[in-house]
């Protein structure tokens, strides 16, 4: 799928930009800064101009990551709290087994756009959405849509670690109990596997039947994905999970994050970009609501094709 | 923090700025203040104190008070006051009879026995407890259901300020308004229509016979008879005291439920809870705080006189049956304090005001502690 060129652009400015080699390059050069009118960086940042005037420029959706096979597609995404509108039009697929990331700065809509895949927004009073955000294929805010049964093919794992007030196991094997399940056997198989794979078994096997919020703020992140991934999830959904956790622990988390991206597709949400370049394949860089680059993750921090997207992954804007 | 750092200086800005500008605009008010409104908040602040100790000192006092008039039946009774079911205000005289329920002659005439005045506090114990557990079995469901409305429900109909205001308004109504809608609707509705039904329902089942026949001792003899259904009786009294519960129980389940993070919530949905799995986390969560509100009922309960008085029969007996007419501890004070003349029997209704009174002391502080933790705590 070609890229195509900013379509709100004025002409002087829409010359379209010569597409990088897909290799990767040590070093890039610059593009080429658009002048045009109303432009507050001073014509720096010619995107992010026209999303501050509340366009919806063509973001720049990097071949290597339309190509590839997706699990979620979201297409032409749209929602609104009440009257704000948080996401504009969102279009990005997400590969299916890969880790993806989202950056952008904080209320740019990428914890909306995360609790948009499980319909969590769903509760809030007053949202709204149009387009559609597709799992396999099925439209998740189609008509008839079994939310509950949907969310059971997701996991997700929040900002702050949000262990229930039982023990360990119970916590692990929340999602199965309230299935239904009340085998002991299928639980305690159950309960190990996702806790060895959250790299947790061997620090709380010999006290599950302890409470959870008695653990260290990492061990309890380390739960919650154990307990997000137990029922073996189709997309684990991710919000800043380490943005409450010390810097250790954090270290740790991504570990564990690399880990396992192999066995699931992930998509984290964060806004610390030494993760995202550490743990994730594709990196989407969102801004006010607006997808506005979306490439591999190596491509993104070293061949950026926007400037914006260059200065926002070094520190220099944002 | 490691996140935090590049990416939102301008998030982070204002919220520094603002706090900065609160501190020198503080400290600027600090150093403006004249002696005159220093003066005033010292002697502002000691009266505050000294009102706090004067509510202290009243608590005191009631208790040295109620220990000091009480001290006859202490003495007389001391704790087996708790486990005896005597209420006698008078001596009473009665033929006496052997252990097989005959009477004892002597040249053909009965002997007579002399009982000497005597009380103890089982029966009221007994009526109080059974009624406040009554009425938390019927309250407690319906408050917490109602809780979750007004947590879950009201806000998304936008019903939950004229909601939470109709309970709290419940809360207002003076218990003998209650007493007497209690004694004119509620008893008569329950003699002719609920207690007919309830009797054709239960009796028949084995071993729900005791709800509606008791056996007395009649002139030595023991008979089984039927318990008549006025609607004057501990189930009455039970459900007048769960209509005078429900408010406080839902207000302050009401603020637990409110104070369970969002992020518990969300974490269940997240993992595929149903609407109802999800109430069942929160109340979960709010578990301790909500054991609170139900003791803040219990005590409440226990301590309601007027419209208890009024229907639940004041019958000092110990009887199985939740249609029996029973007594508690604030209704036999409520009945007898006016006309106990003789000291044993005013000091022993005193003894009763003080176990009250205890009880619900430790109701209150034990409840306090469960919700304080929990509503304070967590609020934003
Ligand atoms: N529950 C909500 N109600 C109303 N507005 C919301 C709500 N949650 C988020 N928003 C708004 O939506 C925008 C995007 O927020 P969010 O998705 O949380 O951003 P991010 O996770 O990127 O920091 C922000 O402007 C925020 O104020
Ligand atoms: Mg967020």
């Amino acid at each position: 799928m070609p890229v195509s060129p900013l379509m709100t652009q004025p002409p002087t400015s829409a010359k379209p930009q010569p597409e990088p080699p897909q290799v990767e390059l040590p070093a890039r050069k610059r593009p080429i800064a658009s002048v045009g009118p109303a432009n507050a960086s001073g014509g720096q940042y010619p995107v992010i101009d026209a999303i501050k005037r509340g366009e919806t420029p063509e973001p720049r959706r990097h071949e290597s990551v339309m190509g590839v096979p997706s699990i979620l597609e979201v297409r032409d995404f749209q929602l609104w709290y009440g009257q704000n509108k948080a996401l504009h039009g969102v279009t990005m697929p997400i590969a299916e087994g890969k880790i993806t990331s989202i950056i952008g700065p904080s209320g740019c809509g990428k914890s909306t756009l995360l609790r948009s895949v499980n319909r969590l927004n769903d509760l809030v009073d007053g949202v709204r959405t149009a387009g559609s955000i597709s799992l396999k294929g099925e439209d998740v805010y189609a008509r008839g849509v079994d939310v509950i049964s949907l969310r059971k093919r997701l996991g997700m794992v929040f900002q702050k670690p949000n262990p229930f007030p039982m023990s360990i196991f119970e916590n692990v094997v929340y999602a199965l109990r309230i299935s239904g399940e009340r085998r002991k056997s299928v639980l305690e198989a159950a309960c190990e596997k996702a806790l060895r794979q959250a790299a947790l078994w061997d620090e709380v096997k010999d006290r599950l039947k302890s409470s959870a919020m008695g653990m260290s703020g990492g061990q309890q992140q380390r739960l919650c994905i154990a307990r997000a991934i137990v029922c073996e999830p189709q997309v684990l959904l991710l919000d800043e999970p380490c943005s409450a956790l010390d810097p250790i622990a954090t270290l740790r988390i991504e570990e564990l994050i690399l880990e396992i991206g192999q066995r699931y597709t992930v998509l984290i949400v964060t806004h610390n970009m030494q993760q995202a370049a550490r743990v994730s394949d594709f990196t989407a860089f969102m801004y006010l609501g607006r997808l506005v680059e979306y490439g591999r993750t190596a491509d993104i921090f070293q061949l950026p094709r926007l400037r914006e997207t260059e200065d926002y992954v070094t520190g220099r804007f944002g | 923090m490691n996140s935090a750092a590049p990416a939102s200086p301008a998030a982070s800005q204002p919220g520094w700025s603002r706090e900065s500008g609160g501190q020198n605009r503080s400290g600027s008010g600090e150093t403006g203040v004249s002696r005159r409104a220093r003066i005033g908040d010292a002697v502002l602040g000691w009266a505050c104190r000294l009102s706090a100790a004067l509510i202290a000192l009243m608590l005191v006092s009631l208790i040295v008070v109620l220990v000091h008039s009480a001290w006859p039946a202490i003495r007389q009774f001391g704790l087996g006051f708790l486990v005896s079911s005597d209420w006698r205000a008078n001596e009473i005289e009665r033929p006496l009879r052997d252990a097989a329920g005959k009477l004892v002659l002597r040249d053909g005439e009965p002997v007579m026995e002399t009982l000497a005045p005597s009380f103890g506090a089982l029966p009221v114990i007994w009526g109080t407890a059974v009624s406040s557990a009554l009425a938390l079995l019927i309250a407690v469901p319906i408050s917490l259901s109602a809780a979750i409305f007004l947590v879950r429900v009201a806000p998304k109909l936008r019903i939950a300020g004229a909601a939470s205001f109709l309970i709290e308004f419940l809360a207002a109504v003076p218990s003998l308004a209650f007493g007497i809608w209690a004694l004119f609707v509620l008893a008569p509705f329950f003699q002719n229509h609920v207690g007919p039904v309830l009797q054709r329902v239960f009796e028949p089942i084995p071993g729900l016979r005791w709800m509606f026949y008791e056996t007395v001792t009649v002139a030595g003899r023991t008979v089984e008879r039927p318990i008549p259904l006025t609607g004057r009786d501990l189930f009455t009294g039970s459900l007048i005291l769960a209509i005078m519960i429900l408010p406080i129980v839902t207000s302050v389940s009401r603020d637990v439920l409110k104070a369970v993070p969002r992020t518990q919530i969300e974490g269940t949905l997240a993992l595929g809870a149903t609407w109802w799995q999800s109430c069942v986390a929160m109340l979960r969560y709010g578990r301790s705080g909500l054991l609170g509100a139900i003791m803040l009922g219990l005590a409440r309960a226990a301590g309601e006189t007027m419209a208890v008085t009024m229907v639940i029969g004041n019958n000092n007996q110990i009887s199985p049956s939740p249609f029996a007419p029973a007594q508690t501890m604030a209704s036999v004070l409520a009945n007898e304090f006016g006309e106990a003349t003789e000291g044993l029997h005013r000091a022993s209704l005193l003894y009763v005001a003080l176990i009250l009174l205890t009880m619900s002391l430790v109701f209150n502080v034990v409840a306090r502690r469960l919700v304080v933790g929990k509503v304070g705590g967590v609020s934003h």
